[in-house]
């Protein structure tokens, strides 16, 4: 599924699971799963098993969970067009508007080393202090940063890299005539 | 001298102390998906609509439509650079366009880059592509002419300083000749002229700029060019970038004038984005905003009050017609916004008649306005004539057996049409047109040959610029054609005919 058409999905999906008042627990359970046993997702959603044998083996699997109607409702969509392995980007969409409509920022934090407890929690001060929100920080490592760090959100973007400073230096010499 | 390593430290300190590390903080958004010159874009959510989008490497886009998740960018450069995933930057500002004196004599690009390989445009000030119209407090009556050097034109279908006069027939009649002509009409008359090439081939702009230079127009020419080459976008923003330019010198007092060539052909581009848009396609599949799309570039065309620096700027917008149909979509919405047309007919380009205007047809809602008072009253005689003359040519052949007077009539219309012909690149001083027509309405032509009529008037044109250059001066800054200039017109032409009679017997009627 291309990204644009992912995105419309989690839309779709994310207000109609608001309307019904359903958590997200049901599809992050399920999200779980598939990740953690790739099988169950194979099997589910190999073409050679009769598709009624499919849809029964589902059908058990969401009353196990006690899946609420609208998140059944998502999965068994996406298990009838065989895009069940998108269930995690979509979880991840999800996650993001559900965090974004309590007014947090979830924000990709990647330094150049592995970031010690005070120097993560001063890079969040920082960053809150500047985008003026409440911020979700998942952090990652990027030795080619070389010092500082870069911070990505879906609309912002924060470079405090060394790296960053030595593009914009050499932009600036090859600019100059 | 010793090493003070204490002092050194202090130092580093000192010029340290100031130092604040430098955070590049941008709102940025994600190419999801690119293709046919389109991007969406997810992110960017305080984008506005046609603000400038940076994609990185020189390329921009212009974000045009703004959804619930997404934004729709339509990419000005090369697309197949994009590619999904990539991070698109706000860059918080409209597309603007370098203004200014350094653009005269160049050819440049929508965006004001040049393409004449004459280095950099020398410009430091910038203009957005988009900027509303002057007010109306702000405008002053149209009241100067603005003179094509056309017969045809300047004396039937006059044009004023801020008029919008459209140019409108099929290909090949002749329209981007006429905007070429009026152009190099403005020689020494202190109008700056852009001409806008929308959608053209290279090879047609690389002409016209030649033509220019050839007669030296150029020296007061921007020429903007958007050929079909280029991507829709550049196609689009052509003509507001042209406009732009020629707003600069408005508002600095100054007289400007726009040729858009042509505005088919940019409604053409403007449809191509809004379906790749997917926007809902109405009349012949162009957009529903597409009148706004040539009102709103239009109505920039004026000629602003005195307070204001009484500067002007006169839009002529081209359009061309398929098959003379002017009831399409396009050509009905650009005849409502302008304030006149010249109707050109393919019929009469290929009879020989050129300019190929059809002066029934064609109309000038306010250049009357803006006449010199000689041609007015010329102008109303000769419209007369020439309407007579149709009407009756049309009965006429049907019919051979022909009264004295009609066949007077028919006589006097073949040897008007025969004097409004001109050549291309040919413009004729207003006085010289006043000579010309005079002779024409008062029927001095009456006994010239139909083929002898232009010998008559070229020798007629030399024979005032070398004998009557009082009169040629008289007519053009007296307010009024009164009875005195008028009989020493009659006394000048009257003696000019008998001469022109006596050197050339075989051009008399026999």
């Amino acid at each position: 599924m291309k990204s644009v058409e992912l995105r419309r999905l989690a839309h779709s999906v994310g207000r109609t699971l608001r309307k019904a008042g359903e958590p997200l627990d049901a599809l992050a359970l399920f999200g779980r799963l598939f990740k953690e046993n790739p099988r169950a997702l194979g099997l589910l959603q190999n073409p050679a098993i009769p598709l009624d044998q499919r849809d029964a083996a589902l059908k058990s699997a969401l009353d196990a969970a006690g899946a609420p109607p609208t998140s059944r409702a998502v999965l068994e969509g996406l298990a009838r067009t065989f895009t069940l392995a998108v269930l995690p980007d979509l979880l991840a969409l999800l996650e993001t508007q559900a965090l974004r409509r309590r007014g947090v920022l979830p924000l990709r934090v990647e330094v150049a080393s592995e970031p010690a407890e005070a120097e993560r929690a001063a890079i969040g001060r920082y960053l809150k202090g500047l985008l003026n929100q409440d911020l979700r920080l998942d952090f990652a490592v990027r030795p080619s940063l070389l010092g500082g760090f870069v911070a990505r959100s879906e609309s912002y973007f924060v470079d405090a890299s060394l790296e960053g400073r030595v593009r914009a230096i050499t932009s600036l010499e090859e600019s100059c005539p | 001298m010793p090493i003070d390593a204490k002092h050194i430290a202090e130092q580093i300190e000192s010029q340290l102390k100031g130092y604040e590390s430098q955070v590049d903080l941008a709102e940025v958004g994600t190419v999801v998906s690119v293709g046919d010159g389109i991007a969406i874009v997810h992110g960017l959510e305080k984008v506005m609509a046609g603000e400038m989008v940076d994609f990185g490497g020189k390329i921009y886009g212009l974000a045009l439509n703004l959804d619930e998740d997404s934004i729709g960018c339509v990419i000005m450069g090369e697309v197949h650079t994009i590619k999904e995933g990539q991070m698109v930057r706000r860059t918080k500002r409209i597309i603007q366009v370098p203004v200014g004196e350094a653009l005269i004599g160049r050819v440049v690009d929508p965006l004001g880059m040049p393409l004449d390989g004459k280095g950099p445009v020398a410009s430091k000030e910038f203009y957005p592509v988009e900027r509303i119209a002057p007010g109306v407090v702000d405008r002053h009556p149209v009241n100067t002419p603005l003179q094509t050097g056309l017969k045809a034109i300047d004396s039937m279908i006059p044009i004023g300083r801020g008029q919008r006069e459209l140019i409108i027939g099929d290909r090949q009649t002749g329209k981007t000749a006429i905007g070429i002509d009026t152009i190099i009409n403005q020689k020494g008359k202190g109008v700056i002229c852009v001409y806008v090439a929308i959608g053209q081939k290279q090879s047609t702009v690389a002409q016209v700029v030649k033509t220019l230079e050839e007669f030296g127009a150029m020296e007061h020419t921007i020429v903007v060019s958007a050929t079909a080459s280029e991507p829709a976008p550049l196609q689009y923003l052509a003509p507001y970038g042209g406009c732009a330019m020629a707003e600069w010198f408005m508002f600095n007092g100054r007289d400007a004038l726009c040729v858009y060539d042509d505005l088919s052909k940019h409604a053409a581009a403007y449809r191509e984005i809004s379906l790749l848009l997917r926007r809902p396609p109405g009349r012949e599949a162009y957009p529903g905003d597409v009148f706004y799309l040539h009102s709103r570039l239009l109505e920039r065309a004026s000629r602003l009050d005195p307070r204001l620096g009484g500067g002007s700027l006169t839009a002529l917008p081209i359009i061309e017609t398929q098959m003379g149909d002017v009831s399409a979509y396009i050509p009905t919405n650009v005849i409502s916004i302008t304030d006149g047309q010249i109707y050109l007919e393919g019929d009469l380009f290929y009879s020989g008649i050129r300019p190929a205007v059809n002066v029934g047809l064609s109309v000038s809602r306010v250049g009357g306005n803006a006449q010199i008072r000689a041609i007015r009253k010329l102008a109303g005689s000769l419209r007369l004539d020439l309407a007579q003359y149709r009407e009756l040519a049309a009965f006429a052949q049907f019919g051979s057996d022909l009264d004295k007077s009609t066949l007077k009539q028919l006589a006097r219309g073949e040897r008007l049409v025969e004097l409004l012909k001109q050549a291309q690149y040919v413009p004729q001083d207003v006085a010289l047109q006043v000579f010309g027509i005079f002779a024409g309405t008062q029927g001095y032509l009456d006994g010239i040959r139909t083929p002898s009529v232009s010998h008559f008037e070229r020798e007629l044109h030399a024979y005032a610029g070398a004998e009557r250059a009082d009169l040629l001066m008289a007519i053009r800054e007296k307010k009024e054609f009164d009875k005195d200039l008028e009989s020493k017109l009659h006394e000048a032409l009257k003696a000019f005919t008998e001469r022109f009679l006596k050197d050339h017997p075989e051009a008399a009627v026999a």
